[in-house]
């Protein structure tokens, strides 16, 4: 009998199935096991993880290729230079277009770790900022304030959401001297920072042609496409999954129906971030409905019901 | 703050080397945590007498859960804390008994992650079909020791009569391991273990 981690071993001990001497042969097996393969390619290893993290994400096929292709690129970069060859800059400022609730931040974090892995970054870390945290009041406070961010994201991301909000003001806006401040940055410092521009899709489309110079600045466009309502279910389900609850059918059928009508009904439909909303308040709906009851069951405990859905609208 | 286990079989002193040890570096009374197999935790405050009289038995399985000592150990100018846990013993076979199974699996578990093993061995109990049988409890626990390389035997009960023909044989049976000779009882020979300890904490 072999056994996957000590957990199992420790449970057989205690359901009487082995003795503690056949278990300290298992663990010791166990260990022999393990101590190999994590020395022969750990980078590897673990950028396959943060891979595998985001081939987890539901949807996003067309952000998924364009990670894969920007780690393939880095990687062959790397080889030809071992080889003496000429070498494209690694110039991977991007731009993210797509509405609320899309995953533009969550892809963000997994780029910067799986930068930090393949060795573009030396950190990796995300500096998540928005207008208020780079536009100052007066004059000559918004380079200032500007600075201090670009510097705490060196060695990382620097991920400006709603980045369309910086050229929006009109003339006198402070936001145009900290976009300057930024073209500045990341000519001067490529090579240890990246800089990602996140919006609605039509407000930085906008954006990019108010200022023309920009838009060549950034080679990498992502557009995050909306969910449909297939993956959206998939997104609850996945949500459920993760805190150890279920959805039953009648549940899930309401939740379309929900879904449906958040989406028709409001402008800016916030995506996954709703769904998870959704999904939070149901579970605290569903902590309700259990308190009033004396004995629950274990399936009880998990299973969430149409009546927990139907207290939730936002 | 570093954690040493004591482990071996049970019966053979683990509670009183931990009890007596804690006394023999300046304890006059601690605070035992009992940590059950699911995770309750308990605390008790004992005088070291107190201690021994409720926790240690010559019967068999006294102890059947995770029992914590916090310690104090100078060593030149500074004072630096340390952890000393007690085990259930383990044995060779299945236990019948549910709740001495799940103090077996808390004892391999501590093992795992613990900082130092400080194993156990009774000197009474070996005898010559132990000296024949690769495969005691304590040659287990000693192939699993060894590879750590912070684990050492404390030869127990050195006081009694034939004990001392049974060192040599005991320092033949596990060669790659530290035998530490002692009496938990009488608290002979706890300065090397105190100097052990003071190594690695």
């Amino acid at each position: 009998m072999s056994y996957v981690c000590p957990q199992d071993i420790f449970l057989a001990v205690e359901n009487g199935e082995i003795s503690p001497a056949q278990a300290f042969k298992s663990l010791r097996e166990m260990d022999n096991i393990t101590a190999y393969p994590t020395k022969v390619d750990n980078r590897q290893k673990r950028i396959e993880e943060i891979l595998y993290e985001l081939d987890h994400l539901i949807g996003l096929s067309e952000v998924k290729r364009l990670v894969r292709e920007i780690y393939a690129f880095i990687e062959i970069q790397r080889r030809r230079a071992q080889e003496k060859l000429n070498i494209e800059p690694l110039v991977l400022h991007m731009i993210f277009k797509g509405n609320p609730g899309t995953g533009k931040t969550t892809v963000a974090r997994i780029l910067g770790k799986v930068l930090r892995e393949i060795g573009v970054l030396q950190r990796g870390h995300l500096i998540e900022v928005e207008r208020a945290d780079l536009v100052g009041e007066y004059i000559g406070h918004t380079a200032q304030k500007t600075r201090e961010q670009l510097k705490k994201a060196y060695g990382g991301i620097l991920f400006i959401d709603e980045a369309y909000s910086l050229a929006r003001g009109g003339e006198k806006d402070f936001g145009k001297e900290s976009i300057d401040v930024l073209v500045k940055a990341m000519e001067d410092h490529k090579d240890e920072l990246i800089l990602i521009l996140a919006g609605y899709q039509k407000e930085m489309e906008n954006f990019l042609q108010t200022n023309p110079g920009l838009r060549s600045r950034f080679p990498i466009h992502i557009d995050f496409p909306d969910y449909n309502q297939q993956e959206l279910l998939h997104i609850a389900e996945q949500l459920c999954a993760k805190r150890q609850y279920t959805l039953s059918l009648e549940t899930q059928a309401l939740l379309l129906k929900l879904l449906l009508q958040q989406s028709s009904n409001i402008e800016n439909f916030g995506n996954a971030r709703t769904v998870r909303n959704i999904i939070e308040k149901a579970i605290r709906q569903q902590a309700v409905r259990l308190m009033a009851k004396n004995n629950i069951t274990r399936q009880e405990l998990i299973l969430i019901e149409p009546v927990d859905l139907k207290e939730v609208k936002e | 703050m570093r954690e040493l286990t004591v482990v071996g079989r049970p019966n053979s002193g683990k509670t009183m080397f931990t009890l007596n040890f804690a006394s023999y570096i300046g304890s006059k009374t601690v605070d035992v945590t009992f940590r059950t197999y699911d995770d309750l935790i308990t605390c008790r405050h004992f005088s070291i007498e107190e201690a021994k009289r409720e926790l240690c038995s010559n019967a068999m399985h006294k102890t059947k859960s995770l029992q914590s000592i916090v310690l104090k150990i100078v060593l030149g100018k500074t004072v630096v804390n340390f952890k000393l846990t007690d085990t259930c013993g383990i044995g060779e076979k299945i236990h019948q008994e549910e709740k001495i199974r799940r103090g077996m699996a808390q004892t391999l578990s501590l093992m795992r992650c613990a900082d130092f093993i400080f194993h156990i061995i009774d000197l009474s109990y070996i005898s010559k079909e132990y000296t024949a049988n690769p495969n005691t409890i304590d040659h287990e626990i000693y192939n699993y020791g060894i590879v750590r390389n912070s684990y050492a035997i404390l030869a127990n009960k050195i006081d009694v009569p034939f004990a001392k023909d049974n060192l040599t044989k005991l320092s033949n049976i596990f060669p790659k391991a530290t035998i530490i000779p002692i009496s938990a009882l009488l608290s002979q020979g706890l300065k090397e273990v105190k100097t052990c300890v003071a190594r690695n904490v």
